[in-house]
C-alpha cells in the first residue's frame, strides 16, 4: 500500500466508466445505423468487458485454491469491447436501400441491436459509477489533509 | 497442518513445502499482503543506517520525487491544452492534486524538522 494507491485504485475507475460512457454514447449514435463499416450488416451493439488489475498468480493449485493470494487489486481495467451478438429486430421496408434483396426475409431491414431506454440506463449506471469512484478520490484527499494537520500541530 | 510462509510466490518446480520440511525447491505461497499482516518478529525490522545518510538521502529523493510529480503534473497540463483527446480531465487533475500533496508533505516535514531543530539547539 503506497501513499497514492487509493488514488491511483480510483482514477482506474473514472478512465474504466469515461470509456464505458464512450461506447454507450457510440451505442446511441449509431441506433439506426443499417450498414457498418464492412457493408455486410447493420450496427451491432458494442459491449465493455472490465476486469480487475491485480498481480498475477504464478501457480495455481486446486488443492490449495485459497493458498495462494494475489494481494490487493490495483484498480480496474477495459479488457476488451465485443459486439452484442443477440437477434437484430427486422422492419418490413422494401424501399429501404438496406432491404434484404433475397431468402425468406426478402423486404426486410435489419436495424441495430441497440435499445435506447437499456442505454440510458447503462449511461446513468456509468455516471453513478464515476461520481462514486470520485467519492473515494476525495475521502483520500481528506485523509491526506488529516494526516497533514497532524504534522503542522 | 497449517502451511505458511511470508515469501512471495516463487516456485519452479515440487511441491508446496510443510513446515519443518526439508527440500531444495519449495512452493512459498504468499498468505499476507507486504505492508500489513506480518508476524510480529518482523513488524519492526528495518534497515541500519546511520541517521546522518539516511536524513540526507531522504532529502534528496523526497525533493526529487517532488521534481518528478510537479514535471508530470505540468505535462498534463500541456497536453491536455495542445492535445486534449489524449487525457482525460481527471488524469489532469489528480496529477495536480498528487504534485500539490508531495510538496505540502514535504514542506509540513521540513518544518517539523527545523522546529525540533530549534528547540534542541536553543539554550533555555
Amino acid at each position: 500500500m503506497g501513499m497514492f494507491d487509493t488514488i491511483n485504485i480510483g482514477a482506474t475507475g473514472l478512465s474504466a466508466q469515461r470509456l464505458r460512457l464512450d461506447v454507450i454514447a457510440n451505442n446511441i449514435a449509431n441506433a439506426n445505423t443499417t450498414r457498418n463499416t464492412h457493408g455486410d450488416g447493420p450496427f451491432r451493439r458494442d459491449r465493455v468487458v472490465m476486469s480487475p488489475i491485480n498481480m498475477r498468480s504464478v501457480w495455481r493449485a486446486p488443492i490449495y485454491p485459497h493458498g495462494l493470494e494475489k494481494g490487493m487489486g490495483r484498480g480496474v481495467k477495459v479488457e476488451r469491447i465485443v459486439k452484442d451478438r443477440r437477434p437484430l429486430p427486422l422492419r418490413y421496408d422494401p424501399s429501404h436501400p438496406d432491404a434484404i434483396q433475397i431468402g425468406p426475409k426478402k423486404g426486410y431491414v435489419e436495424l441495430p441491436n441497440v435499445n435506447i431506454v437499456e442505454e440510458m440506463t447503462d449511461m446513468i449506471s456509468a455516471s453513478r459509477s464515476y461520481e462514486a469512484n470520485a467519492q473515494v478520490i476525495l475521502g483520500s484527499r481528506q485523509m491526506f489533509q488529516k494526516a497533514l494537520e497532524l504534522g503542522r500541530a | 497442518m497449517e502451511i505458511y510462509s511470508t515469501k512471495g510466490v516463487n516456485f519452479p518446480n515440487g511441491l508446496p513445502k510443510l513446515m519443518g520440511a526439508q527440500s531444495h525447491t519449495s512452493l512459498a505461497m504468499r498468505k499476507t499482503h507486504p505492508l500489513h499482516m506480518l508476524p510480529e518478529h518482523q513488524l519492526d525490522q528495518t534497515e541500519k543506517t546511520s541517521a546522518k545518510e539516511s536524513f540526507a538521502s531522504l532529502l534528496e529523493s523526497t525533493i526529487q520525487g517532488i521534481e518528478k510529480a510537479d514535471a508530470h503534473s505540468k505535462k498534463l497540463s500541456m497536453q491536455a491544452v495542445y492535445d486534449p483527446d489524449s487525457v482525460e480531465a481527471h488524469q489532469v487533475l489528480l496529477a495536480a492534486e498528487k504534485s500539490r500533496f508531495v510538496l505540502n508533505f514535504t514542506k509540513v516535514l521540513a518544518d517539523g524538522v527545523i522546529r525540533t531543530f530549534r528547540e534542541l539547539s536553543s539554550p533555555r
